[in-house]
């Protein structure tokens, strides 16, 4: 049975939220506090977090921290804040996925499974099949449809750093430490090179579907073309 | 710091040295050789130390000119009335000759040393003292916050000036003072007007009680300088507050659009997640579920509206815009209406309104919003299993409408600032509404001509009363 943490010290939310995931058969556990939180994730070991950044004892960005430090479980951020830096420091604590309210509930319940799948994968897999392309990433080979396409080996960088979590919110500053470790970080070289992967691999590069842009916080590798 | 200029010509001693100097010459150099001739002594060599102790005392007070003249005089008077033959201004003796040079060069020379030696003390102490002006104003410079108005207290005290003052050019093109030291205009005027920096910007205007010497004007000029400097670092610190009440309106405006956003979307975020659960169709929900979702989508569609009531209600009052339809109110049906306006919790709301409580002189419509907003905001602080009371005080001319909860109270420092718009206790970004409640509660209260009063409630908690005026009954005038 998948447990998850609900942490949301409004009890409409977590009502509805609770009664979603328990009728897709999820074992539910309500925290309204960050305490509250980290005693659940102590004592329940929740196989998935769902967290509000605004807890009445604190803030939820220091529940990241302090979740990372003993459990790699996947976090997924439910906040009303939608500002970019609270965006990216959630994601560089730690935090695997950001939501931001109001949100649909189905595309909560899909991060949520995608962030469950990307966990529960023992191995990661280095080929990516899509409806448009094939990607290996150990081989480094790439085809679209059928035709082999060259990438250079910043792109094979920059698309290992998006595609070995396919549909993870990866930041930009995580990008760069994974393609130019302990360089000064170029931003826009970085974009230069994401706009020749989406050229090469995107059908239609102007409107990305697998390689996706999180304004201002980071990208994302989308293998379906389900929204995320 | 620049280097203090030399004055461009000696200084002269002042004038009545100079007469002291004379009048010793012209009552010492008789008197003594009256006595000399009277006596029998016929020593020239004491007779000339004598002269030279006139000459030089003339000397070392009147300066150069006593000393001159005296040194001359005594040389003839000796030579006239002592060396023989007496009354010829012929000598005998070559020795006496001798002993008669001898003593006009040394009364020349020591007289010439004795003005000089004066002289220099004198520049001495001048510039001692012009040090000491400048360290003094340089002192100040460093160690006041605005040095403005004591350097202009120190030039007055350090040179002979009656008033000072710097002056601005206005917006308008007219002059402002910036600081002044003693009686001043209101535009610069006086013997001198100087600017401080580049033409037409701010001048140095200063009314002088003496005359100024060249020294005196060299000093002013290093300490104009320092005016400069001082309004300099004025101006610079005007720039960095008027930057910090920017930067503080900035911060402010910010956490209250994040106060607001907040509030408005925690209830939408509620309303969306149960309107898209019963959307999607993955899931048949049974009756019970389709019932909660519902349930939740009216009572956070309500909160929604009354923020959004609390949000327009706050704009009028700021925009002044609040009509009033004053009248008898009976507290009973405010109180009902109010209760009936919050959700269906506020089933912890214990109302005692005393049946013969007296009419109040209000408008319904804005004492219920009041009333409700204190309600809510007292149900929110209060903790499971506590009440909120609502009652009337009869105080005579007055009624006062209370609302009493148990819940933490504020302390005595935020008692103040409850009624400010977008002030928010404790937690900063969880508590439902921005604040807005008591502050609308407060500006509906005061238009009434009521007054909003907060006081800690005895063993803990808020008591928040509405004080409105009782309405009197024209007597009926039955004949």
């Amino acid at each position: 049975m998948t447990r998850i943490l609900v942490v949301d010290d409004e009890a409409r939310i977590t009502q509805s939220l609770a009664l979603n995931l328990e009728a897709r058969g999820y074992e539910v556990t309500i925290a309204a506090t960050a305490r509250d939180a980290l005693a659940a994730a102590t004592a329940e070991h929740p196989d998935a977090v769902i967290l509000d950044l605004g807890l009445p004892d604190g803030s939820g960005h220091d529940v990241v921290v302090a979740l990372r430090e003993r459990c790699d479980m996947p976090i997924l951020i439910l906040s009303v804040r939608d500002g970019e830096r609270d965006k990216v420091k959630a994601l560089e604590a730690g935090a695997d996925d950001y939501v931001t309210k109001p949100f649909g509930m189905n595309e909560l319940v899909a991060r949520l499974r995608a962030a469950l799948r990307r966990h529960q994968r023992a191995e990661e897999s280095p080929t990516i099949v899509t409806d448009h392309f094939t990607i290996d990433l150990d081989e480094r080979t790439a085809t679209v449809g059928g035709a082999v396409v060259r990438l250079t080996p910043t792109e094979w960088a920059v698309l290992d750093a998006l595609a070995r979590q396919p549909g993870r919110l990866v930041t930009q500053d995580q990008v760069l430490a994974h393609v130019w470790p302990g360089a000064r970080h170029d931003t826009a070289a970085l974009r230069v090179h994401l706009t020749h992967l989406r050229r090469k691999l995107e059908p239609d590069p102007s409107r990305p579907r697998h390689i996706v842009t999180d304004t201002g916080v980071g990208y994302r590798f989308v293998v379906g073309t389900a929204a995320l | 710091m620049r280097g203090y200029p030399r004055p461009e010509r000696p200084l002269a001693l002042p004038r009545s040295r100079q007469a002291a100097g004379w009048l010793v010459l012209a009552t010492g150099l008789p008197v003594l050789t009256s006595v000399l001739v009277r006596s029998d002594a016929d020593s020239l060599a004491v007779g000339l130390l004598l002269y030279l102790g006139i000459v030089l005392a003339a000397g070392a007070v009147g300066g150069l000119g006593p000393g001159l003249v005296g040194a001359l005089a005594a040389a003839g008077s000796a030579n006239y009335f002592i060396v023989p033959p007496v009354h010829q201004l012929t000598i005998d003796k070559t020795t006496d000759l001798v002993a008669l040079v001898v003593f006009l060069a040394v009364a020349i020379t020591v007289s010439t040393l004795v003005h000089r030696s004066a002289r220099l003390s004198g520049e001495a102490a001048r510039s001692r003292a012009e040090a000491e002006a400048l360290a003094g104003s340089t002192a100040t410079l460093v160690a006041e916050i605005d040095p403005l108005p004591s350097l202009l207290r120190q030039l007055c005290a350090t040179l002979p000036l009656e008033a000072a003052a710097v002056y601005t050019r206005t917006a308008s093109g007219g002059w402002s003072v910036a600081a002044s030291a003693g009686e001043v205009g209101p535009e610069p005027s006086g013997a001198e007007i100087t600017a401080l920096g580049a033409t037409g910007g701010p001048v140095l205007a200063v009314r002088e009680r003496g005359t100024l010497t060249s020294a005196d004007r060299a000093l002013l000029g290093s300490l104009r300088s320092h005016l400069a400097l001082a309004l300099t670092a004025r101006e610079i610190q005007s720039e960095a507050t008027r930057v910090a009440a920017l930067e503080q309106a900035d911060a402010l405006r910010t956490a209250i659009l994040q106060a607001v956003s907040h509030d408005l979307r925690t209830p939408l975020a509620s309303i969306k997640a149960a309107v898209t659960s019963l959307l999607g169709h993955e899931i048949s929900w049974d009756t019970a579920s389709v019932a909660q979702f519902h349930a939740t989508i009216d009572a956070e569609a309500d909160r929604l509206d009354r923020l959004v009531g609390n949000l327009l209600d706050m704009s009028r009052l700021q925009a002044g815009v609040v009509h009033l339809n004053l009248g008898p109110v009976v507290l009973d049906d405010v109180v009902g209406s109010a209760l009936a306006s919050l959700p269906s919790d506020a089933a912890a709301v214990v109302v005692d309104i005393p049946a013969d409580a007296p009419l109040v002189r209000a408008d319904a419509a804005l004492t219920e919003r009041a009333l409700a907003n204190l309600v809510a905001n007292a149900l929110v602080h209060s903790p499971p299993g506590t009440d909120v009371l609502i009652d009337a005080r009869d105080r005579g001319d007055t009624v006062a409408l209370r609302v009493v909860d148990h819940g933490p109270g504020v302390t005595a420092a935020d008692m103040d600032r409850l009624i400010e718009p977008f002030q928010r206790f404790g937690d900063t970004s969880t508590r439902p509404g921005v604040g807005l409640g008591l502050a609308v509660a407060h500006g509906f209260v005061a238009a009434m001509g009521g007054t909003l009063a907060f006081e800690t409630t005895p063993g803990g908690g808020l008591t928040a009363s509405i004080v409105l005026p009782v309405h009197r009954m024209r007597t009926l005038e039955t004949a």
